[in-house]
């Protein structure tokens, strides 16, 4: 007898526990899958396996290049920041932003919602560097703004955030100068005939990425 | 044009100095986050660029993207270039490469090279992007962002086909 209500309340008890694991481990799990993480991991983990089939020694060196390549990449990240962010800072300072930004409101509202003062003006320095071509003050610009963001936000990407690496991924621009530059490289007698194309294509996607992120993301 | 950013950046600093800015001081206080802020992308770009070097080391992007190229011949990217479409969200450099390869293979003024360039100019390096982005801040689940700027780009390099045939 005591033995049957030992026996079931051990079940009990363990069903109890396996269902408090599992609970667990699913929100683990769920928190954890994300598009990137498995991505990620799971090209990566191919990348390796392909490449240690044609020369094993030579995983580790690739791997170890990306990361001397990522440093550089950082190191000049930080030259182009210092300049444009100082930059911003003395454009802030004397109040020339605010009255663009005045002049840029109705758009800025429509696009990112309600956004705070600063994060504004960080926002509008980004759609005016985008749109002179200025690539690499653009960047700057938009991590600051992100970095204001989403501060508190428990690591859910809010609606501006979206809006605004939507925006800079569709890459509107006036001039394409690289490719221009490239093309004209390569011996081409009409190097500047691409701008018109690239232009609609880019508006064109920039609308429809606008809409996008309006229909599908929660304000 | 090649005047506008010195003149920008003169009329800026002579227009903060009539407003009795401190310029030298603000300019330091601005370039001061420079460092934070870079460094806090390190561990991100090293993920991607292992990520792209990998791949492209051992052919299986290749592989891949000839693997997927189907549907998007289908949709009237040129065959040419499907390895250029596949390529540009993930590696800038790369996809430079590509697109002198095709500049060489089909000359400077063919539609080919016309489509591939527009291609290059009027998308980005999304997954690159991404981590630039979302690093340095607590966002782990970026949502949406990332598949709907996936899917500009795949409408970019359809408009861009057909609009190389018309403008």
């Amino acid at each position: 007898m005591f033995l049957i209500v030992f026996i079931i309340q051990l079940k009990r008890n363990i069903v109890h526990k396996v269902g408090e694991y599992a609970n667990t481990y699913f929100q683990i799990l769920s928190n954890k899958i994300t598009i990137m993480n498995l991505l990620w991991t799971i090209l990566v983990s191919a990348g390796i396996v392909f490449c240690a089939i044609q020369s094993p020694q030579a995983v580790l060196p690739v791997m170890i290049d990306s990361c001397q390549g990522a440093f550089d990449l950082t190191i000049s990240f930080v030259a182009v920041y210092c300049v444009w962010l100082g930059f911003f800072n003395v454009l802030q300072s004397c109040g020339a932003l605010k009255g663009l930004s005045k002049l840029l409101n109705p758009t800025i509202n429509f696009l990112y919602g309600d956004v705070s003062e600063p994060v504004k003006e960080y926002l509008l320095l980004n759609m005016s560097a985008n749109l002179l071509g200025l690539g690499n003050a653009a960047t700057p610009s938009a991590v600051k703004a992100v970095s204001i963001l989403e501060r508190n936000t428990k690591g859910k990407c809010t609606f501006a955030t979206t809006m605004l690496f939507v925006l800079n991924a569709t890459s509107l621009q006036l001039l394409p100068t690289t490719v221009i530059g490239m093309r004209a490289q390569a011996g081409s007698i009409n190097s500047a005939d691409i701008i018109l194309p690239t232009l609609v294509s880019s508006a064109i996607t920039t609308v429809f990425g606008v809409l996008l992120v309006h229909c599908f993301v929660k304000k | 044009m090649n005047y506008l950013l010195p003149l920008l950046f003169v009329g800026v600093f002579l227009f903060a100095l009539c407003k009795k800015i401190n310029v030298y001081h603000s300019f330091v206080d601005g370039a001061k986050d420079a460092f934070s802020l870079a460094i806090g992308l390190l561990p991100y770009l090293c993920a991607v660029l292992i990520l792209v070097n990998l791949l492209e080391k051992s052919g299986l992007l290749s592989k891949i993207i000839d693997f997927v190229s189907p549907p998007f011949v289908a949709v009237g990217i040129p065959k040419e270039l499907v390895h250029l479409t596949l390529l540009r969200p993930f590696s800038g450099s790369g996809s430079l490469a590509v697109l002198n390869k095709v500049y060489q293979t089909y000359g400077a003024d063919s539609y080919v090279a016309r489509c591939a360039s527009v291609l290059m100019g009027s998308t980005e390096t999304v997954f690159y992007l991404s981590a630039v982005y979302f690093a340095g801040t607590k966002v782990k689940k970026t949502g949406l962002a990332l598949p709907i700027a996936l899917c500009c780009t795949f409408l970019s390099c359809i408009l861009t086909c057909l609009l190389c045939k018309v403008l």
